[in-house]
């Protein structure tokens, strides 16, 4: 089937009435959710999770993938309108958008976030239109070298663009992996730190953790900061269209944050929020007025909101063409396509064309769809903004019991949600950074099981990872980007003692 | 920040620890043909690794201007104590009281004691929220939610 066949097949899919109902459904709560603070993308699609299972797995996988990428438009409104950033993506956009509210042109900002969303958004279809079946080709040749490999870049990747201290990233890679270890083992069958508990035979879900953590952990750190206190910007919202010497300004941050954030959102490990960061610090090094960042530069919102949009859409190519999860909200996307029997991979762009191409399709009209939403309709979300926070947490922690428990009717993944709802605040106050756990524990298994066949099939020898040019490549990268920070703290001691000698 | 950083790096100590241990119980495999220990035993090994160097790079550090504060936002510390503890006994009370009746007492605490609302929104909130999520979760959307002891 050529790509003109495929995209047509996709469009079918996608425009059916029901299907166009989910993606607006995906896209509705997507942004609401956005705009809420304190449950972002990760908690919504667990907590959802469980109502799809009645829905079709096309119907299902597009509205997930609305909430996904909804959220990151919606994000953007709070930080710019309330300071409080909606989603994790979206906690550079307060420094510039806050600032531009600040100055009377809250308008302005809203409008290139939205426009730079769009435009990004679209690239990284039409990017994973074009991109998804030749690397899907390629992926077919991948054995468990390369996927042990590509899994160890994702997780090293995500250490290195870690905002703060590499080592505790590593720490928490590494109890994500553990944890990930519970359970029974694939290969033998083998209990693992079960402690007798048959409930703990199935592994520790990723859903309660990630609920507990994103969700959960939240709420408590927003209530202890008093969010009920939160001030919206009463200054009316006009002038939503950017004018010439906007677009100028942004035309060069939208194109530098929708290339760079869809090429980190392929890596595993990448992802949208990395790419926003990543993003801001790019414009400022770029940028001929860096001292205007943080003060209301538009640059400093174009090209973050550009790049998590785009990111978010670059993570859907592992994960359909290799099968392999690039953060969190994509390990729940290949646990739904498991739940509905279907096996993400090189294969299932064959096997499941409808599926493949309808979700793709989707995520155009989408985006149009986002862009309606979130600046014609601005006005609807400033006024959800202003639900006070003490009415809006109770129901907050209700979804998040509910998505917890209904996941497998278990009381044991309430208590799992709660307990590491505890520890996600915890680890928020002392700066240990979760995503890393949360990919340790998504990518675990599938490491170990790579890492296991590859030392068979090689008779125990780690050559195997170096003597094939692919897995090579990526186990360079990986050490590359671990040796990086250490050379520049070297140099930085070095400069320093020599200074001091100086002295 | 120290400091804490020194007690995180205990606690990840002892996680190691633990891995370590029971790793070492269950079989390890060959180099040839890991075991199901094999991963856990050196994810937990290097771990020990990290944690001992965060120990000692904070113990060298200088102390941090930044400190880091516990239950100390304008919300007062007890609501995040207190909404722990509800959501625990929430989950012992869930396959009890079943979904409706926990939910009801559960929010009822939150609206009036984090929330501070006044009484007939605490009520009335309470009422109205278990209704809806009773009618899209388990009427709409079919999803099994606890019935409890009374089947209620």
């Amino acid at each position: 089937m050529g790509y003109w066949d495929s995209i047509l097949l996709g469009f079918s899919v996608c425009l059916q009435p029901i299907n166009l109902v989910y993606c607006f459904i995906g896209v509705f709560v997507g942004t609401l959710i956005g705009v809420l603070p304190g449950v972002g993308p990760v908690a919504t699609i667990s907590m959802l999770l469980p109502a799809t299972f009645k829905m079709s797995p096309v119907g299902a996988i597009i509205m997930l993938a609305g909430i996904y990428y909804g959220a990151l438009y919606g994000g953007s409104t709070t930080s710019i309108l309330v300071n409080i950033p909606g989603e994790t993506a979206s906690v550079v956009t307060c420094l510039d958008g806050y600032q531009m509210a600040r100055k009377g042109r809250a308008g302005p900002a809203l409008g290139i976030a939205a426009f730079g969303s769009f435009i990004a958004g679209t690239f990284s279809v039409i990017a994973l239109t074009f991109m998804a079946p030749p690397l899907a080709t390629i992926a077919i040749r991948f054995g468990p070298p390369e996927y042990f490999s590509l899994l160890v870049l994702g997780l090293t990747l995500l250490i290195y663009l870690a905002h703060g201290s590499m080592i505790k990233a590593l720490m928490m890679a590494c109890v994500g992996l553990l944890l990930s270890f519970i359970g029974l083992d694939n290969i033998s069958g083998f209990e693992r730190f079960t402690y007798g508990f048959a409930t703990l035979e199935d592994g520790i879900g990723l859903v309660p953790v990630a609920v507990g953590i994103f969700g959960l952990g939240e709420v408590l750190s927003n209530v202890e900061e008093s969010i009920g206190k939160r001030e919206i910007f009463q200054t009316k919202i006009s002038n939503l269209l950017p004018n010439r010497r906007d677009w100028k300004d942004s035309a060069m941050p939208i194109t530098r944050g929708t290339v760079f954030g869809f090429l980190l959102g392929i890596l595993p490990g990448g992802g949208h929020v990395l790419a926003s960061f990543a993003s801001y610090a790019i414009e400022k090094r770029f940028s001929k007025h860096p001292e205007k960042f943080g003060q209301g530069a538009i640059e400093g919102v174009a090209g973050p909101e550009s790049a998590n949009n785009a990111g978010a859409g670059g993570q859907f190519i592992p994960l359909l063409t290799l099968g392999i999860p690039a953060s969190p909200v994509m390990a729940l996307m290949l646990g739904a396509l498991v739940i509905f029997g279907l096996q993400p991979g090189p294969l299932l762009i064959s096997r499941s064309p409808d599926l493949f191409w309808g979700v793709i399709i989707s995520m155009y009209i989408g985006n149009i769809m986002l862009l309606i939403l979130n600046l014609p309709l601005i006005g609807l979300w400033v006024h959800v903004l202003r639900v006070p926070y003490p009415i809006l947490f109770p129901l907050i922690v209700l979804f998040c019991l509910i998505g917890a428990y209904s996941i497998s009717n278990n009381i044991f993944d309430v208590f799992i949600m709660v307990l590491f709802g505890i520890i996600g605040y915890l680890m928020k106050k002392v700066r240990f950074e979760a995503a890393p756990m949360l990919l340790g524990m998504v990518l675990g298994l599938m490491m170990e099981d790579a890492l296991r066949q590859s030392l068979i099939m090689s008779g125990g020898s780690f050559n195997i990872f170096l003597n094939r040019p692919l897995s090579a490549a990526f186990i360079l990268a990986a050490i590359i980007l671990l040796a990086i920070p250490a050379v520049r703290g070297g140099k930085k001691i070095l400069f320093s003692k020599l200074a001091e000698i100086e002295e | 920040m120290k400091r804490f950083d020194q007690i995180g790096s205990i606690v990840c100590l002892i996680v190691a620890a633990v891995a370590i241990w029971q790793s070492a119980i269950i079989p390890m495999g060959r180099i040839s043909k890991p075991g199901p220990g094999f991963l856990p035993f050196w994810v937990g090994v290097i771990l020990a690794l990290l944690s001992g160097v965060l120990w000692i790079e904070a113990s060298f550090r200088k102390p941090s201007s930044e400190p880091v504060r516990f239950l100390s936002g304008e919300g007062k510390w007890p609501y995040v104590i207190f909404t722990g503890v509800a959501l625990l006994v929430y989950t012992g009370l869930l396959e009890i009281l079943g979904f409706r009746i926990s939910t009801f007492l559960l929010l009822l605490f939150l609206f009036w004691f984090v929330g501070k609302q006044k009484w007939w929104v605490v009520f009335l909130g309470s009422f109205l929220v278990t209704l809806f999520t009773h009618l899209l979760f388990r009427v709409a959307l079919k999803v099994q939610l606890p019935t409890g002891l009374f089947r209620f």
